[in-house]
């Protein structure tokens, strides 16, 4: 089966039949906060720690042992809920959430069902549409169980705790671009808003797809969910293979394909989603008030903090710095990657770097040079010294060997500039002095300019750099050379 | 005892399986009985009219005190040795990494 998408809509064809099918898809994200601790207890949350070292008695749970909330984990979550557009409860409470599995030592989950911290607000496609998000909640993570290593399965209780927030959509998504967009705007958000590295290599970011199909204007079909996607571009072919499938099993009438309500896994290797095969008969989490936990009523002063934490979002800051400064969308777009980059831009400019040269500077001398650039350099610095290169005074050579300098030793470029005498020659006698000797013996070559083949010159701007030392701009020496061939 | 409070052996031993009990057939009729009558205590606290009245989620930090001031800063403290946890499980062998436990492959509910 092989669906066709009909051209600039998000319906799809079926070529055999003649039916036209749509998709309907909610996202479902775990996102890791950036906190030094776990969700409630001390243990640290560190990625590649040697197995079952960050355990304490109450990530383990052991009788009589006591959560804490971590507050950081707190206001990180109001931040996410308040960078998203999301309503703050005032008041709201944690649950349990009971189920039976290794790498859950509890026997249950401290979650939140009814009340959870954030509500609403959601994120806006680049076409206008609007992803609505349902809820924003905060719970601890899960251990690891490991299943290929020897008769036992092993468990690493490292991540039991670790504090991570569940972000829900409403079934807004119709594509699998869509989806991609939608991920990819939650993460920069969520990256800018200090709430989370999203790290996917590190599993801080996982997704759930809940899909179906159904004809236009039609109710919803039976959903599958398809969990743990540690990547985008799983998340797109899994959407893409689960709508030919989906349509197939619907317009076969087999009931051998059936479509059922079930969680699937992405198989990575062969491109296909696999029922999980779970016992029949919904999940039955029983959920009831966590009572080890105080309801938690969360002050306006507190959100209020959370609020001036945000900074500006992305989206806005790129279209900011495209209107008033006229950077390149693709250079707005690559200095924002993380907000670290972006403040640390906007902090040169605000030191007096002109922004467009800022920005190229930034993006190919600095950013290129060493990957720990930006911890060694001032943002004044490069200020001083892009001002140097847009004035014409220092040459974008000389730029680049006075950048290896200061990142090497911290020396101020004016200082470099100064006792490595690379101050660009202005002066209009010199740079003619440079340029007739460089003229001289070259008769062929003045030739074929006059005859009108003005590239000729170019053979010329060699030579006559090398006699200024590097000190002389190029735009300037071809000018002046062409201007004495001219007048010769 | 009324007819709602009445518990069927099918949803008692649904509720045992969530709750991961083994129960013998005579123990499930005995269970059917005593899960009726407390079910009945529930009925009496059903029957208190609420309408109106804020629910009360949590015994502790209870509504009308000031804001819960008991979260932690974020610092990492130690952890336990690992020797001293694994020790506590059953399976556990000299050197061990990992806990140990039946194979359980298939993943969470
Ligand atoms: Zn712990």
């Amino acid at each position: 089966m092989n669906l066709v998408r009909q051209a600039n809509t998000t319906t799809w064809l079926s070529p055999h039949t003649g039916q036209v099918w749509e998709l309907v898809i909610g996202l479902e994200v775990h996102c890791q906060l950036a906190t030094r601790s776990k969700l409630f207890c001390g243990c640290a949350v560190e990625f590649g720690a040697a197995p079952n070292t960050r355990v304490c008695a109450v990530c383990s749970a052991q009788p009589g042992s006591l959560p804490v909330l971590n507050g950081e984990a707190l206001r990180l979550a109001v931040r996410a809920g308040l960078a998203l557009g999301c309503s703050i409860a005032a008041r709201t409470h944690f649950d349990r959430k009971h189920y039976f599995y290794c790498d859950l030592p509890k026997g249950y989950q401290i979650s939140q069902a009814t009340r959870p911290f954030c509500t609403g607000g959601g994120v806006r496609l680049r076409s206008g549409k609007l992803v609505r998000l349902q809820r924003i909640h905060l719970e601890e993570d899960a251990g690891k169980a490991i299943h290929d290593r020897g008769p036992w399965t092993l468990v690493d209780l490292n991540r039991a705790g670790v504090p991570l927030i569940e972000s829900v959509t409403e079934a807004d998504l119709s594509a699998p671009e869509e989806a991609v967009e939608y991920l990819t705007a939650l993460k920069e958000m969520l990256q800018h808003a200090g709430v989370s590295a999203c790290d996917m290599e590190k599993g801080e970011l996982r997704c759930d797809v809940n899909v179906s199909v159904r004809k236009p204007g039609a109710g919803y079909g039976t959903k599958v969910e398809i969990k743990n996607l540690n990547s985008f571009r799983f998340v797109a072919a899994a959407i893409e293979y689960e709508l030919q499938r989906q349509v197939a099993a619907l317009e076969s009438g087999d009931p051998a394909q059936r479509l059922v309500q079930e969680t699937r896994l992405w198989d990575t290797e062969q491109g296909v989603t696999r029922s999980m095969r779970t016992k029949e008969g919904a999940a039955d989490y029983r959920y009831m008030p966590e009572p080890d936990l105080p309801e938690l009523q969360l002050p306006a002063s507190f959100v209020e903090r959370e609020r001036s934490m945000l900074g500006e979002p992305p989206a806005e800051r790129r279209a900011r710095w495209q209107q008033q400064w006229h950077l390149a969308a693709k250079d707005a777009e690559a200095l924002t990657h993380t907000r670290e980059l972006a403040d640390w831009f906007e902090a040169a400019v605000r030191a007096g770097a002109p922004p467009k040269e800022c920005a190229s500077f930034l993006l190919n001398e600095v950013l290129t040079a060493q990957p720990d650039s930006l911890s060694l350099l001032l943002p004044r610095q490069v200020a001083a010294l892009v001002t140097m290169v847009a004035a014409g005074e220092v040459s974008h050579a000389s730029a680049r060997s006075v950048l290896r300098v200061t990142l090497a030793e911290g020396t101020e470029p004016e200082v470099v500039v100064q006792q490595q005498g690379l101050r660009m020659v202005l002066d209009t006698r010199q740079i003619e002095a440079w340029c007739r000797q460089a003229l001289v013996g070259r008769e062929a070559i003045i030739a074929d300019v006059k005859a009108g083949k003005v590239a000729a010159v170019n053979a010329l701007l060699g030579p006559a750099l090398k006699l200024a030392a590097g000190k002389a701009n190029a735009a300037v020496v071809r000018e002046t050379l062409l201007r004495l061939i001219a007048e010769s | 005892m009324t007819d709602s409070h009445s518990v069927r052996i099918p949803d008692l031993r649904n509720a045992a399986h969530l709750a991961r009990l083994d129960l013998a057939e005579e123990e499930a009729v005995v269970l059917c009985g005593e899960v009726a009558r407390i079910l009945e205590h529930f009925a009496a606290l059903q029957a208190v009219p609420v309408a109106g009245v804020e629910p009360c989620y949590t015994a502790v930090g209870t509504r009308g005190l000031p804001p819960a001031p008991d979260l932690r800063e974020d610092n990492a403290q130690a952890s336990l040795p690992r020797a001293a946890l694994l020790g506590l499980a059953p399976q556990t062998q000299p050197d061990d990494e990992f806990y140990r436990v039946p194979k359980a492959i298939g993943g969470a509910p």
